[in-house]
């Protein structure tokens, strides 16, 4: 059994720890971003399950939750979430309408590039990332789908790295709070572990995207349960780092 | 936070700065994608 086949499905699980673990606390505390953290990181989970489905048989739907919640949609939900934690004010929530239209739009693009699929060349001897290309017609041929990947992307990396190392930074230049400075760059760096894995797709290596994922699924998580911690000198936190420990 | 840590006085901010130097550049080269620079 390769290390394809099985790594989509260690990724898969310790998401769906993750994305409960986020969504209760959404549940208990109605803070939105939690909620679009949880949201982010089920599209996350998806696309992985997608992924070790396919290492095993091919369907159609499977590709299309593969592609639009991994591909497109997933970084920026969950930096969406960051936004929210860091940004109090009520134009967030008019990036939250766009976010929405521009998710409904994608899911449209991705429908009409459905009858497009060369479904002939799939092989389960080879990652989905390393023969979407293939089996979706290009840009030109009808999958406009794929010019809204670096518009979630470039969101997702702008408000959930960076704000995670906007976090991290603000901690430490307080000197307070040590585990969400820690937690934050493990949140960046597992954001980055997969961004830095999925652009390596494009060039047609698509073997790392799978190692990619789990190393950031895990590092994601540990960074989130870090930086989650009740803080032991609280009472010590400034005036300027208070609203991120308030949103916990 | 410990005084006198030397991760936190040392590895800690080199690590920010090249994690925020990796993310520009990715945000760049996703640029590049949209802008037609770097192939699909």
């Amino acid at each position: 059994m390769s290390l394809n086949l099985i790594l989509p499905f260690f990724s898969t699980a310790v998401m769906l720890v993750f994305t409960i673990w986020v969504l209760q606390k959404f549940a208990t505390r109605r803070k939105a971003h939690f909620l679009f953290w949880g949201l982010g990181l089920a599209m996350f989970g998806t696309a992985s399950f997608a992924e070790a489905f396919l290492a095993l048989n091919w369907n159609r739907w499977v590709f299309f939750s593969w592609y639009l919640f991994g591909a497109a949609l997933n970084a920026g939900w969950i930096g969406h979430g960051t936004l929210y934690l860091l940004v109090r004010k009520k134009w967030v929530h008019v990036i939250t309408g766009i976010l929405i239209v521009g998710s409904v739009i994608a899911t449209w693009m991705m429908l009409q590039v459905m009858p497009l699929l060369d479904e002939g060349v799939f092989t389960t001897a080879l990652p989905v990332s390393e023969q979407y290309a293939e089996i979706m017609p290009a840009v030109s041929e009808g999958a406009s789908v794929r010019l809204t990947t670096p518009f979630f992307n470039i969101y997702g990396l702008i408000t959930l790295v960076g704000g995670a190392l906007y976090s991290s930074f603000l901690f430490w230049r307080k000197r307070v709070m040590p585990n969400r400075v820690i937690g934050n760059v493990l949140i960046a760096a597992g954001a980055l572990f997969i961004g830095l894995a999925s652009s390596l797709t494009r060039f047609g290596e698509g073997s790392y995207l799978y190692i990619g994922e789990l190393v950031a699924a895990v590092l994601m998580f540990s960074g989130f349960m870090l930086a989650g911690k009740p803080a032991a000198d609280r009472g010590k936190v400034p005036a300027t780092v208070a609203s991120e420990s308030a949103a916990d | 936070m410990p005084s006198d840590s030397a991760f936190f006085e040392r590895v800690v901010p080199i690590l920010l700065i090249v994690l925020g130097i990796i993310t520009v550049a990715l945000i760049l080269f996703a640029l590049g994608v949209l802008l037609g620079f770097v192939p699909f």
